[in-house]
């Protein structure tokens, strides 16, 4: 009997079982993945993460189709999908008031990266952000003090990827962690959460581009 | 009604509008037309089709979904299960997976998913030994495998 429940497992066809794992974490689906060798080919196929990077992507209220799912490699597929969001519920409170601190004066000047070793030196090595670590770097240090803050001029952004974003606009503090976001010309497109000081982040997902035209970019920053 | 013939030769009549939650036997029956021959079910036994049955039995009336709408493809990734589906599903694991393969033969795709949700909800959490233990699998890794995916996977598990 138990003999037969195995080879019945087994026997399902893959359409199944990648119906079966587009519900599972990432990290069930690396244990699922060590059990035997047919479970390891199966989940070593690159559908399987493009799947579980979609799910991580929904559950996190990220911006799925900011991935470039095709060009990833399987490890980096792997990797993006064990991501979890730091704005998710458990991200500091606090975080919010030190935003508020860093850039409120100029509320339509400043837009600011919060990047995080990601997708490892692959990624970074790609996209030529000059770090600008000096009025922000602890603002944007979130739990696992991986983040760094990166500045962005309009001029530069043109066919890079960005990894995270954090934006803030009037009393509104758009806080948004999105993750790898293709570019077009003249735009950015990227997914915010947003709050309200003194209030939780709400992790209502924005998409905002192109960049709206009274949102001079300060260059200064550059320097 | 339609008749329904199983594997083991049994044969069902079944009110069309309750079968039709199968997209194959509705395509079936609307590409045929009307007919007093038996559809042949030869990958699904008789035990089998009564628990399919009841199932469809238990939504009868409800709409059918969009014939090409993938549950998995909507943005519906949790592993809520109602609360009938669950005492539907507490079957042993044999009639589990019968169930999972008999609904992507007559693709009823509410019912896969309701069974592939069941199965991830079972593997959720568990390591690969539980896992192994759970579905009577027979690792068949190399103790070299082994180590290499374990390996391979350390970051993940460090974290």
């Amino acid at each position: 009997m138990a003999e037969e429940t195995s080879v019945l497992y087994l026997s399902l066809d893959s359409k199944i079982y990648l119906l079966i794992c587009s519900r599972l974490d990432p990290l069930d689906l690396l244990r699922l993945s060590q059990t035997c060798t047919k479970m390891h080919s199966l989940i070593t196929q690159k559908p399987v993460w493009q799947q579980a990077l979609k799910t991580t992507c929904f559950r996190n209220a990220l911006f799925e189709s900011s991935f470039p799912l095709d060009l990833m490699t399987i490890e980096d597929l792997k990797r993006a999908a064990a991501w979890t969001c730091p704005v998710a519920p458990d991200a500091p409170s606090r975080s919010i008031s030190q935003l508020r601190n860093c850039e409120h004066a100029s509320h339509r000047t400043v837009y600011k990266f919060a990047v995080r070793e990601l997708l490892g030196t692959h990624w970074r090595v790609s996209h030529p952000w000059r770090p600008f670590p000096a009025l922000h770097v602890e603002s944007c240090n979130f739990a696992e003090g991986s983040w760094h803050c990166w500045s962005l001029v309009r001029d530069s952004i043109r066919n890079h990827v960005v990894l995270g974003v954090v934006y803030m606009k009037y009393d509104w503090h758009v806080i948004g962690i999105s993750t790898p976001i293709r570019h077009e010309r003249d735009s950015i497109r990227f997914v915010v959460g947003i709050g309200i000081p003194g209030s939780d982040i709400r992790l209502r997902v924005y998409e905002i581009g192109p960049i709206p035209k009274d949102c001079a970019l300060d260059r200064s920053v550059e320097t | 009604m339609v008749l329904l013939l199983t594997s083991d030769n049994e044969m069902f009549s079944v009110a069309e509008d309750v079968i039709k939650r199968s997209a194959y036997i509705k395509n079936m029956l609307e590409d045929v037309g009307e007919s007093d021959l038996p559809i042949p079910l030869p990958n699904v036994e008789s035990n089998v089709l009564v628990k399919i049955l009841e199932y469809c039995e238990h939504y009868r009336g409800e709409p059918l979904p969009a014939s090409d709408v993938d549950p998995a493809e909507i943005g519906d990734r949790s592993l809520d299960i109602a609360d009938w589906d669950q005492k539907y599903m507490a079957v042993d694991q044999e009639m589990l997976f019968e169930i999972i393969l008999a609904a992507n033969y007559l693709d009823i795709k509410s019912l896969l998913d309701v069974g592939c949700k069941t199965v991830a909800k079972m593997m959720k959490g568990k390591s690969s030994e539980e896992i192994r233990t759970l579905f009577n699998i027979a690792n068949d890794f190399t103790p070299e495998e082994e180590a290499q995916i374990r390996k391979e996977n350390a970051w993940a598990e460090c974290r």
